[in-house]
């Protein structure tokens, strides 16, 4: 009696090295058992039955005998092992149904495992595409789905003034909203059309610390602001009405959660301490909540200032608005619309029923002060829908995200053709499991299982591609202090797109089962979706539709790529290389003569140092997104006060050197030079387009150009330059006035540098604190910077459909050879027929060639209908290049047939290379 | 006998290492051993003895090898190592304790 044999059979997998030994070891003692009873009395069998009880006496022997004589490390493989093998112990009852999906999903995990290659390229493919689609959800969740930091954003309304559209100077882009007045906005709140209204507007800050002022932002704040958000501070309070009363100002200010912590080191005594801004000392009365950094998406203040301290903190910036209020405060003028403002519904109240009632109050006021007033009404929209973050950014991010539901669509089918291949493999397995007795809903559900398993694991594998959502999206106009990292909605977003895709392409095989009978499957029938010829033609149509996708997105990036570069090619009229900027604000302590002075030593002395090639100054820079807009008279007259005889003119205001800084050729009359000072006649420069407007065909050196604040002369004409961005599409006329006729407490400096400009910032900022050591130069940059910022929408959106486009062709030519190798495959025997019966390697390539060019070519045909139909929708974006751009779109069909048919070469020239001899023999 | 199965499993250890005190043993000997000591009432199962077995050897208590005698096939002996020998000199103390205080307290005398 050989217990050896008896051992091994009660102990299967003891899977250990040491097994022999514990079967020798256990068989030996069984043995002496057998003995000790025969030697008793029994008889052989009575002898072997108690013998082997001793071994069969519990169920776990195996396990552990096996678990205690191995190391932990192996014991925990041991536990993977038995978790993937065993089956299930199922209680009967309700239960069932998630036993079984434990088990099916197990038996997925494993036979996943088992198949290496397929998973990987599967996993991948989703990776990119679920990965990419999440990067996009991330920015739409954050910009567009994000609820305002406020309680109730629902019931919170941004409020406007709204100019009807003849009356603006753009009559063209119809009703327009922009800011209020302070006696404006009194009025709107007073008449009760909402629960109530705030006031608010950015201010920049003064705040000073040991080592020097440091800027910060802020808002300045009506005494309601905190009610109406019903925003709470967490410490102290925020601002009340009565902190907030004109004529008797109280410098209080509620800091932002941020700024107590960097600035303040979280000191739980804050409130009561004072600091020191714009050199005045305010009170610290509370701090806001974390996060909260203003009710608008982008915001960034750090500081709340009441409204009444609007002298101090937010004078008047315009010269020529000081000029005429003649004091600093803007609060009692009802014609400077400098102001937001941001209201609470009434109970019950929509947001129609809130505009409609401010509409009312709105004509009211146009009606009691027809100067100030006439042809504006007020109207409210809901937070979020008005001019800002989310309406700039929504266009693009729609489009990003078609782009990517395309480049999900070809992932998909990508999977699915591999899908399609494994099941064709499996063929076998299946019928013979059906004909044992298996469940087709069960197979089904296996199926299934597996496939939604797999969506799952590549969304996983997807949430690298979100780690870098951040770099990805920088430059599409999305705030820096929005979070855009992996959060609850993105996870639960990633899990849906991949159940919802293991869904979609494990469906392909699972309608398989549907029609299989057992029989047909035990045969090698041709004419089954899983069989090979079935297979390839699915598999073809997934590839002509992700060829035809593909144009599409690669059209669409070409058109994006062309744009760039269209915005990059624009002659400016003026040189961005080596020009240094920076902005220098005169305080109070300088009137127009004492600031006028002032300036002329700074450019003196800025032109004296080494280094500087020419130097001038600007209220306004180009490219900088700002731009100062007026109405010009077409017809010499005064304008009307329904504006019909003017135009929307742009204009600044520029030292003389500007022009030589920047490089503007004057190509008429001359530039501004000494002779034009305060007391001789006020001049402007104009543009060549405003000269060609107002005096077709003449000369305009000379003539009078009446704007709204009166008539100038024209002594200089100079080329159309670039503004705010080489891609505007209608850049308007300007004109430019000479500074030392209209004085500007604020300028910005322009310097051009023989070096690199950033290097002459010290010495520039030097030379400004020896003539006054209070003055100090802010925001030191480049020129060419600026207008690389300019154009960083159109760089961010060529660069990530260039990077999508770029991703569909690399899984469309993937899919497309894994088409055409597994038809090389499938067809092998007939190759190698051919080959013997005579054909050369070359027919056979193409052969090959041709099926895989026939797919593009359809590919191709249907992608151009599609991508004709969808360029259209993208034509604001573009700069130009018209949609149907023949260089884009030639240049994106020979790429595709490019890269397809290399993709179609690989598995050919592996056909040629079929011995005819092996595949015959194994005929 | 849910009380026997638990002194026994938590014996079982002192047990072995006892039976191997004076001289080495193999699998079955030390199972005959136990047997005829406590007179039939502890007998091990092959299924409950050699993992107790493997594990005590994987903490170093015993040690185990095949060994040739004289005439016999070659066996799978199993010996006390030094650390084995204070587990059963500590462990024994232990019991001793324990069975002394169970005397006082429950009022029998286990040596019979």
């Amino acid at each position: 009696m050989d217990f050896r044999q008896y051992v091994r059979e009660q102990l299967p997998s003891l899977l250990t090295p040491r097994e022999p030994e514990i079967v020798e070891e256990l068989a030996q003692h069984l043995e002496d058992l057998y003995r000790e009873e025969r030697s008793a009395g029994l008889d052989h069998h009575e002898a072997l039955a108690r013998a082997t009880l001793a071994l069969t006496a519990s169920a776990h022997t195996a396990g552990d005998i096996r678990s205690a004589s191995r190391a932990p490390v192996e014991r925990l493989l041991d536990r993977v092992h038995a978790a993937l093998d065993e089956p299930v112990a199922t209680r009967p009852g309700r239960f069932t149904l998630f036993a079984d999906l434990r088990r099916d999903i197990r038996y997925a995990i494993r036979s996943l495992l088992h198949a290496p290659g397929f998973t990987a390229v599967a996993v991948v493919t989703l990776a990119l595409g679920i990965g990419a689609t999440a990067v996009i959800f991330s920015a739409i969740d954050a910009v567009l789905l994000k609820d305002a930091p406020v309680a109730d954003p629902e019931r919170v309304v941004s409020v406007y003034t709204q100019w009807a559209a003849r009356t603006t100077t753009n009559p063209g882009a119809g009703n327009q909203v922009g800011g209020s007045s302070y006696p404006d906005y009194a009025d709107l709140r007073a008449s009760g059309a909402l629960a109530d209204l705030a006031a608010f507007e950015e201010v920049l800050l003064s705040l000073d610390a040991e080592d020097g002022a440091e800027r910060i932002e802020g808002r300045i704040v009506s005494g309601n602001y905190f009610d109406v958000l019903g925003v709470q501070p967490i410490i102290g309070r925020g601002l009340r009405p009565n902190d907030d009363v004109r004529g008797s100002p109280v410098r209080v200010v509620v800091l932002s959660h941020r700024l107590w912590q960097q600035r303040f080191g979280a000191d739980p005594g804050i409130v009561g301490r004072t600091l020191t801004l714009n050199g005045s000392s305010y009170d610290v009365i509370g701090v806001a909540p974390r996060g909260f950094t203003g009710h608008q998406l982008g915001d960034m203040s750090d500081a709340w200032v009441p409204m009444a301290m609007q002298e101090e903190v937010r004078p008047p910036s315009a010269g020529a608005l000081r000029r005429r209020l003649g004091s600093l405060s803007m609060l009692g003028v009802r014609d400077v619309r400098w102001l937001s403002m941001v209201g609470r519904l009434k109970e019950g109240q929509s947001v129609t029923e809130a505009a409609a009632a401010l509409d009312v109050v709105g004509q009211r006021l146009a009606a009691a002060y027809p100067e100030s007033n006439k042809d504006l009404s007020a109207t409210a929209l809901a937070l979020g829908s008005g001019p800002g973050v989310r309406t700039r950014t929504r266009p693009v991010l729609m489009l990003l995200a078609t782009a990517v539901g395309l480049v999900l669509l070809v992932a998909c089918s990508n999977v699915a053709g591999l899908m399609l291949t494994r099941a064709s493999t499996r063929r076998r397995e299946v019928a013979v499991r059906l004909t044992v007795g298996a469940g087709r809903g069960q197979l089904i559900r296996q199926w299934l299982t597996e496939a939604v398993v797999l969506g799952v694991i590549g969304a996983a594998a997807g949430l690298v591609l979100v780690g870098w959502a951040p770099s990805l999206l920088r430059g599409l106009g999305i705030p820096d202090n929005v979070n855009l990292s992996v959060n609850v909605n993105v996870l639960a977003f990633m899990l849906v797109v991949g159940v919802t895709c293991g869904l979609v392409f494990g469906l392909g095989p699972v309608l398989q089962f549907v029609r299989q009978d057992a029989l047909s499957g035990l045969r090698d029938d041709g004419n089954a979706v899983t069989t090979g010829a079935g297979v390839t033609r699915l598999r073809s149509a997934f590839v002509v539709l992700q060829v035809a996708l593909s144009l599409v997105l690669l059209v669409g990036a070409g058109l994006f790529i062309r744009t760039l570069m269209q915005a990059y090619s624009v002659d400016l009229g003026y040189s961005v290389d080596r020009m240094l900027i920076a902005d220098l604000a005169l305080g109070e302590d300088y009137s127009s003569e004492s600031g006028q002075a002032l300036y002329n030593d700074l450019l003196d002395r800025v032109n004296g140092l080494p280094g500087v090639v020419a130097a001038g100054v600007a209220r306004v820079t180009v490219l900088s997104g700002g731009s100062r807009t007026v109405g010009v008279s077409t017809d010499g007259q005064p304008i009307k006060d329904d504006r019909s005889n003017a135009i929307p003119v742009r204009t600044n205001v520029v030292s003389r050197g500007y022009l030589d800084a920047m490089g503007i050729r004057v190509i008429g009359g001359r530039p501004f030079d000494a002779t034009d000072v305060q007391s001789s006649p006020r001049v402007a420069i104009i543009s060549r387009a405003l000269g060609e407007r107002l005096w077709p065909g003449a000369d305009p050196i000379g003539r009078v150009l009446v704007w709204q604040d009166g008539p100038l002369q024209v002594i200089g004409v100079v080329p159309d330059t670039v503004y705010l961005r080489s891609t505007e599409r209608e850049p308007r006329p300007f004109f430019y006035q000479p500074l030392s006729q209209n004085y500007e407490n604020a300028v910005s400096l322009h310097i051009r540098t023989a070096g690199d400009p950033m290097t002459l910032f010290s010495t520039v900022r030097q030379a400004t604190r020896t003539l006054d050591q209070k003055l100090t130069l802010t925001r030191p940059r480049r020129l060419a910077d600026e207008f690389d910022r300019s154009v960083e929408t159109e760089r961010v959106l060529a660069r990530l459909t260039g990077i999508l486009g770029g991703i569909a062709l690399l899984l469309a030519a993937v899919g497309l050879y894994g088409v055409m190798a597994y038809a090389v495959k499938q067809r092998t025997r007939e190759v190698g027929l051919r080959l013997a019966l005579g054909a050369t390697p070359a027919s056979i390539m193409q052969l090959i060639v041709g099926r895989g060019a026939r797919l593009i070519a359809i590919g191709l045909a249907l992608g151009v209908i599609g991508a004709a139909a969808s360029v259209r929708l993208v034509r604001t974006q573009l700069f130009g290049v018209e949609p149907t751009d023949p260089l884009t779109w030639l240049g994106v069909g020979a790429l595709l047939l490019v890269v397809g048919l290399v993709a179609c070469g690989i598995p050919a020239r592996r056909a040629m290379k079929v011995a005819p001899a092996t595949v015959l023999r194994s005929l | 006998m849910a009380s026997h199965t638990e002194l026994k499993r938590g014996s079982a250890e002192l047990m072995i290492l006892a039976s191997l005190e004076e001289r080495d043993r193999h699998g079955y000997e030390i199972a005959k051993l136990i047997d005829d000591r406590s007179g039939g009432k502890l007998r091990f199962h092959v299924a409950s003895l050699y993992p107790m077995l493997y594990r005590m050897e994987r903490r170093d208590w015993i040690e185990g090898k095949w060994i040739e005698k004289a005439g016999q096939r070659r066996r799978r002996y199993y010996r006390l190592t030094p650390a084995g020998r204070k587990v059963l000199v500590a462990q024994r103390s232990d019991w001793h304790a324990l069975l002394t205080a169970f005397r006082k307290v429950a009022g029998f005398d286990p040596v019979a």
